[in-house]
């Protein structure tokens, strides 16, 4: 006896909340993980939201140029860029530097997507350890443990599902052909 | 300068970057060659023979060997353990010795705080004389063994099957008695007090009050270090990503705008096609694998009946999990091998004539070897095969290929080296040997190297030196070699797509080579901190592990982020991206790499949590998030890179590898956080509190909360099979009916070219 509980109910019921607690921590770790992926793209420029423009190491702005469903490009002018005595660590392109902004960074990506779902195989997991274990003893007071492991179990659920409801996977599918907006065309050819 | 270097293509980093990987990896081998030294030169001694006071022969040192031959043979080792390695759910055989002998000897004295002083003494006393090679059993000890070949002969004679054993297991009392010969020298050294030591030669593992077995010193000092090491290294290293991380050169560069070919437009080598058999054997074998994972560990949750079927007289418990663990072993080196096939002609841009058939030469030598080797060791455990027989008996878990499997083994894989240097050898002349095709056909050389290395390890040799080389293959191949090799490859294939540059893969290789060997080299020694070798193996072991952590954590935080990086370039192509399983398999590897090495793995990493912990559930749980987490994905990986040139576009079963991905992750997350994870703590506990012989009780194995625990991970082992395993025996099925398009060969050369995987869309600027 633990207080007035069970051994074994404060055993179950608080593995049930520490995988809880594993399950925030692993998201939040892929979270941090999935913001330094970025920022290799973005290494050294500054994005200013007031403006909705990037700043370069060399002091020079990227516009916003085009938009698809997901992600916002961003791109200086090319006679800038093309005099730049940085340009070779910067862009290959003649065209000017370029960024892609995903408009919404986490948990949208694949690897975000993969991670959230790890985390809620947890969250499902112990669920059924709370379940499993009221059903074999139920008894009080250590039904209160197992209804407020249950709470907890039912808000992480709710937080962790709440950004991948209705959001899908942007993935453009293979046999799909390309991907319905075309920047390269709607984008360049202008020029 | 060597004629011809003037041809060579230029290092495309740094010196710098091979001065310090090579002086960090002959750093970290000239520590290994000393501990090999001291192993030898300290090892706990085997007695020339064994006599009681009265000068009674009890055994000889030849006993002790034959004895080992004897435990191996039988497939003991597969079942429970001695000095803490092995399987799990037999006992550990030296805490079973030593406490059976102990209690005896108490009994013997009568009872009683001073009898309980006296036994204490008695077997810490060290009284083997170096001199004339004797060791003097007292009394209680000579009684002790006596009456435990009695209780082994009772013990393996058992005609039931509800240990899990075969029937009948061990019959003949001359086995018998070298087998508790063996068992009681592994107890004399748990026990004995080193010379000139306070402690015994393990350590004074395992924890045994009746002996005065508790963690020295050192194991708490070194685990207090082994910790602060670790803190230190991780806020050390990311404090110089900080500080010099821009500087590496994967930072804030645009990527080139690159298309992908359709998986139609890329036609193969005949090399190249034959991989697609490699990889439904590959799946066929995972198939077995986890078949036989199943029969396992329906042991643990029923011990005495398979569905009412009396499963132990055909397969028992020793032998589905030697055949579990050799398989996993299989199937993952058959598809490196595969992937190597596959890719080093992308690298070469060609492949001479004549790889197809060594090819096939390959995968059939590897069919010989695993289905000989299985064979072999289901005659040897059903004692159909002399221990300790060239063909047909070895078994050390992990290494249990009987010696000339081994080295068949051994020989297929140097094979193999030999393909990837027909087809590198051009390009190896061309390139400075720093850049990536030296990288890529040295770290596939060390893999069959590594290997080799465990043909030190002889049945018959004394344990401390059989478990030092045997640790060589199973840690130096999975912590050092094997993530080389992994990154190697893994750099590789994104500079062959075209979404990584190649100086930034190299960068990342050889940061890696610092940071793994670094800490993985002398880090194999924390699986020798009781298995008598002496202390300097445990205090090196357990700073030098502590280090491996870091590049896990580094390495999944920064460098693996260039995998994401892979997975997100598709916005920047107009062509889909083909690879998007293969590359979701490899943020899985980086998970699991995290996960289930770096964090699982440190767990029980601390001499003083494994002195409580070694062989218990928690290093199955590490085991399972780490082999399959990290090599099963990553083999994964590899398949559904090469399977998607050889299915055709229109074929490609984007469904089931979608299926398969995420069931073998859920799977495998179910089974270590449903089981796994909350058994072994719970054992953990029980080890600590009442103690490890009681941990390792079949009684507490199977009692109450174990078994529901065992039975918890039947739906996401369920799903692993079902859902994970099934799906991709499918797509390695349409691999081989389809097996891509043929490219067509030079008949003037004999070179068939290889592919072109995608094209620069906007090329960088020459001017
Ligand atoms: C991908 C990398 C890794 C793989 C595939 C792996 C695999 C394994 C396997 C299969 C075992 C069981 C060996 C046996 O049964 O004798 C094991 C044991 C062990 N591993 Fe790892 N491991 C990895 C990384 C690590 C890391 C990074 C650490 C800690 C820093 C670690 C610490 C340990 C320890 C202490 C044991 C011994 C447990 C015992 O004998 O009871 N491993 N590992
Ligand atoms: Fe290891």
């Amino acid at each position: 006896m633990i207080g007035p509980f069970t051994t074994e109910a404060v055993l179950a019921y608080g593995y049930a909340a520490a995988l809880l607690a594993a399950a925030a921590g692993l998201d939040r770790l892929a979270r941090h993980v999935a913001g330094r992926s970025e920022r290799h793209r973005t290494g050294g420029f500054t994005y200013q939201p007031e403006r909705d423009a990037w700043v370069c190491p060399a002091d020079q702005t990227l516009w916003p140029v085009g938009q698809d469903r997901h992600h916002r490009f961003y791109r200086a002018r090319p006679s800038v860029c093309n005099a730049c005595p940085r340009k070779p660590d910067c862009t290959p392109s003649r065209r000017g530097r370029e960024i892609v902004r995903a408009l919404r960074p986490w948990p949208h990506s694949e690897a975000g997507r993969f991670h959230r779902g790890l985390a809620l195989v947890l969250v499902v997991l112990a669920a059924s350890l709370t379940l499993i274990e009221a059903v074999r003893h139920p008894a009080w007071p250590d039904l209160a443990l197992a209804a407020a492991a249950l709470a907890a179990t039912a808000i992480t659920g709710w937080w962790l599902t709440g950004h991948l409801r209705g959001t899908p996977a942007a993935f453009p599918e293979p046999g799909q052909g390309p991907p319905s907006r075309d920047r390269y065309t709607t984008v360049w050819r202008p020029e | 300068m060597v004629p011809g270097a003037g041809t060579r293509r230029e290092l495309l980093v740094s010196r710098r970057w091979i001065q310090a990987a090579a002086l960090v990896a002959v750093f970290g081998f000239f520590v290994m060659g000393l501990l090999a030294y001291r192993t030898y030169t300290v090892e706990p001694p085997v007695p020339r023979l064994v006599v009681g006071e009265s000068g009674q022969r009890l055994y000889a040192g030849r006993d002790v060997a034959d004895g080992q031959k004897v435990f191996l043979a039988n497939g003991l080792m597969q079942y429970g353990s001695v000095l803490g390695h092995g399987g799990y759910l037999g006992p550990d055989y030296t805490a079973d010795y030593l406490r059976r002998a102990a209690t005896a000897a108490l009994r013997a004295r009568g009872g009683g705080d001073r009898a309980r002083e006296q036994v204490r003494q008695e077997f810490r006393a060290n009284r083997y004389d170096p001199r004339s090679g004797v060791l003097t059993y007292t009394r209680a000890q000579a009684d002790a063994f006596t009456a435990l070949v009695d209780h082994y002969r009772d013990y393996f004679a058992d005609p039931r099957t509800d240990k899990g054993l075969r029937p009948y297991a061990i019959t003949d009392p001359r086995q018998i008695h070298q087998l508790t010969a063996f068992l009681s020298w592994t107890a004399w050294i748990a026990s004995a007090e080193r010379p000139g030591a306070a402690y015994s030669y393990t350590n004074n593992w395992p924890a045994e009050p009746l002996v005065g077995n508790a963690p020295t010193a050192d194991t708490v000092l070194w685990s207090v270090v082994s910790l602060i090491a670790l803190l230190v290294g991780i806020g050390a290293l990311f404090g110089a990503v900080g500080r010099w991380g821009g500087h590496l050169g994967w930072r804030g560069r645009q990527a080139e705008a690159i298309e992908f070919r359709s998986p139609d437009q890329v036609a193969l080598t005949p090399a190249q096609r034959v991989t697609a058999y490699f990889f439904l054997v590959v799946a066929l074998l995972f198939l077995a694998q986890v078949l036989l994972g199943g029969a396992t560990e329906h042991y643990r949750a029923d011990l005495t009946s398979f569905f009412g079927l009396n499963l132990a007289e055909l397969l028992p418990f020793n032998l589905a999990r030697t055949w579990h663990l050799q398989l996993s072993l299989f199937w993952v080196v058959a598809a490196f091998l595969a992937a190597g096939i596959f890719l080093a002609p992308l690298m070469a841009g060609a492949e001479p004539r004549g790889q197809g058939k060594l090819a096939w030469t390959l995968l059939a030598a590897l069919a010989v070897v695993a289905s000989g080797s299985l064979i072999a060791e289901g005659l040897s455990i059903h004692g159909l095969v002399r221990p300790g027989d060239f063909w047909g008996s070895q078994q050390f878990e992990w290494l249990d290929l009987p010696r000339v499997w081994q080295i068949l083994l051994a020989s297929g894989m140097a094979l193999w080296a030999v393909m990837m240097w027909r087809v590198l050898r051009t390009t190896l002349a061309r390139d400075s040997r720093g850049n990536l095709p030296w990288l890529f056909f040295l770290s596939g050389l060390a893999i069959p190297g590594v290997y080799a290395v465990g043909l030190l390890a002889r049945p018959g040799d004394t344990f401390t030196v059989t478990d030092f080389w045997r640790f060589w293959v199973v840690h130096l191949w999975v912590e050092d070699f094997l993530e080389l090799f992994t990154t190697v490859m893994v750099a590789y294939m994104f500079v062959q797509l075209g979404v990584v540059r190649e100086r930034v893969a190299l960068v990342v290789i050889y940061l890696d080579i610092i940071l793994y060997s670094a800490g993985g080299v002398i880090g194999t020694m924390h699986h020798l901190y009781f298995s008598g070798t002496p202390v300097e193996h445990l205090a090196l072991g357990a700073f030098f592990s502590a280090m491996e952590v870091v590049p896990l954590t580094f390495l999944t935080v920064e460098a693996w982020s260039f995998v994401q990086l892979g997975a997100r370039q598709h916005l920047e192509s107009r062509t889909p991206f083909p690879h998007r399983w293969a590359v979701m398999f490899l943020v899985a590897v980086g998970f699991w790499n995290f996960l289930g090495a770096g964090v699982f793995g440190f767990l029980i990493n601390l001499p003083i949590v494994s002195y409580y912990e070694i062989g218990t559930g928690l290093t199955a749980n590490h085991a399972h998030g780490s082999m399959m987490g990290v090599y099963g994905m990553l083999a994964i990986a590899l398949g559904l890179f090469a399977l998607r040139y050889l299915i055709p576009a229109g074929r490609w079963p984007e469904k089931w590898a979608r299926v398969s991905f995420w069931s073998l992750n859920i799977g495998l997350a179910w089974m270590c956080f449903a089981t796994l994870l909350p058994l072994g703590l719970l054992q953990l506990h029980e080890s600590v509190a009442s103690g490890y012989f009681e941990a390792r009780s079949l009684g507490y194995l199977t009692g109450r909360t174990n078994t529901l625990l065992e039975w918890l991970r039947l739906p996401g082992d369920a799903l692993f099979i079902v859902g994970g395993v099934l799906p991709f025996c499918w797509i390695a099925w349409l691999g081989v009916r389809h097996r891509g398009r043929r490219a067509a060969t030079d008949p003037a050369t004999g070179l068939t070219p290889a592919p072109r995987l995608s094209d620069v869309r906007e090329r960088v600027d020459t001017a």
